[in-house]
């Protein structure tokens, strides 16, 4: 019988080293297998942790699988129909327990976190369709029609900056500016903007300017809804530019607009991005002698800011204005500030 | 059945990792019934031969 037994273990070995090599891949890089169904970076966390926990395991798989049927050639099922039952009872008895009695598993794996979720990003390979260097800057995205129609991947890609612009200006704000993640200067601001969207590859800040005629106003109340009517136009021009940007395969999320402190936090830094901040980086204006106090050379200080936070890097970003210009407008300036 | 309705219990995105990763699975099982259905016979006719 020693041929038989000889057989059965190098078909075993081969099934198991086929197996085994497979599950290896897989566990060490899960993304490869999971990443091809999704991007959701819950799905591709939760499948991933399942590779590398049972990738290991698939040698085991392939021996038991190709032994089972070598004893059938040999005539002796019921040890490896034995084996087959046990293994059931084990897997599903033991899930049940820890599962509904003692209450473990992927809940307690999956907790969401910013840290996290970096974790499991997918690296494709640099191919990006989006990218149109010098493109004429009064392109209009309208113009191209099959552009809502256009699927394209996520976080791979690289936008061209004169089309965020553009799309920004388009729904209504009056200048914009992009700042890549990694810069220096926003070095206060990047937790908030991770936390509040950790996968912000660039900050697009953008300017709404109010009536400033109204917000000068002696009366109040004509100042107030002035005001407040700029802000609501600010976080609808946010949402449209976001849409329209997710029909380009690009993701992001708006920051609020008026009142974006969270006073849990007293007495830390109450809120997550610095709207002056950015939009200094931008290039949108300077920050006036106060450091409250933020203006634009066209529009003056009657103006509201928003940011954006995109899950893509841009072919272009902008730098903060001279500082010259700066002190230039300062005195250049028809007004000081609004009298409140 | 038991161990997808158990996963099921932590939401769409765990099920939908776990039947990704499952997926390499059934794609696992026709590889090694190849090999395997080549010992059955090969097996089979040595053990007959009394080998």
């Amino acid at each position: 019988l020693n041929r038989a037994l000889r057989i059965g273990w190098t078909g075993a070995a081969a099934a198991g080293l086929l197996a085994g090599g497979i599950g290896l891949v897989v566990a060490v890089r899960p993304e490869w297998w999971v990443g091809l169904y999704t991007e959701d970076p819950a799905v591709l966390a939760s499948g991933s942790l399942y590779l590398r926990i049972v990738g290991g395991m698939y040698v085991f798989q392939g021996v038991g699988l190709s032994l089972y049927f070598a004893s059938q050639g040999a005539g002796t099922v019921f040890w490896p129909v034995a084996a087959g039952v046990l293994r059931v009872i084990v897997a599903v008895g033991g899930a049940m327990v820890a599962v509904l009695l003692l209450d473990m598993g992927l809940k307690t794996l999956f907790v969401p976190d910013g840290r996290r979720n970096g974790h499991f990003r997918l690296r494709y390979r640099a191919v990006d369709p989006l990218r149109r260097v010098g493109q004429d800057s009064v392109h209009r995205w309208q113009a191209k029609k099959p552009l809502h129609r256009r699927k394209i991947r996520m976080n791979h890609n690289i936008i061209s900056s004169n089309e965020v612009k553009n799309i920004c200006l388009e729904a209504g704000a009056d200048a914009v500016g992009l700042v890549e993640i990694e810069r220096k200067a926003i070095d206060t601001e990047r937790a908030g903007i991770q936390r509040v969207y950790p996968k912000t590859r660039s900050i697009i800040a953008f300017m709404r300017a109010a009536n400033r005629e109204n917000v000068r106003s002696e009366a109040r109340y004509v100042a107030n809804d002035e005001l407040h009517r700029t802000g609501d136009e600010v976080t609808e021009i946010s949402r449209r530019v976001i849409r329209q940007l997710n029909r380009l395969g690009v993701r992001g999320a708006y920051v609020n607009e008026s009142w974006p402190m969270d006073m849990n936090r007293w007495p830390g830094k109450l809120w997550d991005v610095g709207h002056k901040t950015m939009a200094v980086e931008a290039g949108l204006g300077h920050m006036g002698l106060e450091p409250s106090w933020f203006f634009i050379l066209e529009y003056g200080a009657c103006v509201s800011l928003n940011t954006l936070l995109i899950d893509t890097e841009a072919d272009e970003y902008d730098n903060r204005l001279k500082r010259a210009l700066a002190s230039a407008a300062n005195s250049a300036l028809p007004f000081a500030r609004p009298e409140l | 059945v038991c161990i997808t309705s158990l996963v099921s219990r932590f939401g769409p995105a765990a099920l939908a990792g776990y039947g990704i990763g499952a997926r390499l699975e059934f794609l696992l099982i026709p590889l090694i019934f190849g090999i395997g259905a080549a010992l059955t016979a090969m097996v089979g006719v040595n053990m007959g031969a009394g080998n």
